[in-house]
């Protein structure tokens, strides 16, 4: 069941990003999707074992779900929100926009919860938010260096 | 936790080898690519060793330990950082040999050989610690897979205007 629930929101979230307006190049978008992920994958890990405030759940099924939400679709929500980010025109909605992603993905978080996937040992809600902000943050100034980068181009250049 | 040992030895010094050695080459051979492909090279690489180790090597699956401790360290980190280089390289080869769609399952089953070449050399000087049964030859079905995927990656990038 929890397999099936996160590899339907994975899908959902990967149709909504493929049929998004996008103003920021494929390239770019990879770049900050690994790099989030790898935040993502060393944090948790961090927070579950080294630290001992999270635990995941040791049911086969639960953790193969909890795998695809933290590789999956929580990267892509951070994808959905820079490239939204980049199409609103107003601070106003900008503020809405990451209001929004925050709220999904706490959302998420506490689909993680109910489904016995993520329990909180020395952590609580507050925590996840911050650490979500840090998340967005860190991908949209990513992403501000990477789309300054000049090319250098070489023999043969791709 | 399963402590291996504790002392600075063969697995700290192969990681930091090639390491040193692998982005030295990278520097050297930086020209053939734009800054955001270079950078996208090696993030993939480094981002596939960190998806394997922070996926199958964690319990409830716990197949393999890294380095010294089953936990999470530093040197853990620079052996992810470490695999960056051969994602590049990869991909840099493929186009210095200018090879063609149908070189590409010869091509895949080289770097699958020197992967596992690799992986035999770290697993001998005590960076991989197999559990539960796991084996080399298992990981030899990972390497084709990624592989595949990163090559077909490269070959949609190609058609960007932005990765050029």
């Amino acid at each position: 069941m929890t397999v099936f629930i996160f590899t339907l929101l994975a899908l959902i979230l990967g149709a909504v990003y493929n049929y998004q307006k996008k103003n920021i190049p494929l390239i770019e978008n990879l770049i900050v999707f690994f790099i989030v992920s790898m935040l993502l994958m060393n944090g948790s890990t961090i927070l579950w074992l080294n630290l001992n405030f999270i635990k995941v759940s040791v049911s086969i099924e639960k953790y193969i779900a909890f795998i695809i939400c933290r590789n999956i679709v929580l990267p892509l929500l951070v994808l959905l929100w820079l490239n939204l980010n980049e199409i609103a025109k107003t601070f106003q909605r900008r503020v809405i926009i990451f209001i929004m992603v925050l709220l999904v993905s706490m959302g998420i978080e506490i689909l993680q919860r109910l489904l016995g996937m993520l329990i909180y040992n020395k952590w609580n809600a507050i925590f996840s938010v911050m650490l979500f902000c840090a998340n967005l943050i860190i991908s949209f100034y990513v992403w501000k260096i990477v789309n300054k980068q000049e090319r250098v181009k070489g023999v043969g250049s791709v | 936790m399963v402590r291996y040992d504790q002392s600075f030895d063969a697995n700290e010094i192969f990681v930091l080898m090639v390491t040193v050695i692998g982005y030295l080459a990278v520097y050297l051979a930086r020209k053939q690519f734009s800054f955001k492909m270079l950078l996208l090279c090696l993030l993939f690489g480094i981002y596939t060793g960190f998806f394997f180790d922070h996926t199958i090597s964690l319990y409830p699956m716990n197949y393999y330990d890294v380095n010294e401790v089953s936990k999470f360290e530093l040197f853990d980190f620079i052996s992810y950082v470490m695999y960056g280089p051969f994602s590049y390289f990869f991909i840099y080869l493929w186009e210095k040999l200018q090879l063609q769609t149908r070189h590409a399952v010869a091509y895949i089953l080289c770097w699958s050989l020197i992967g596992l070449l690799t992986e035999a050399v770290a697993h001998k000087v005590g960076i991989y610690h197999y559990r539960e049964g796991f084996s080399i030859f298992y990981s030899f079905t990972f390497y084709p897979i990624v592989q595949l995927i990163w090559l077909n990656l490269y070959w949609k990038l190609k058609k960007e205007p932005a990765a050029n």
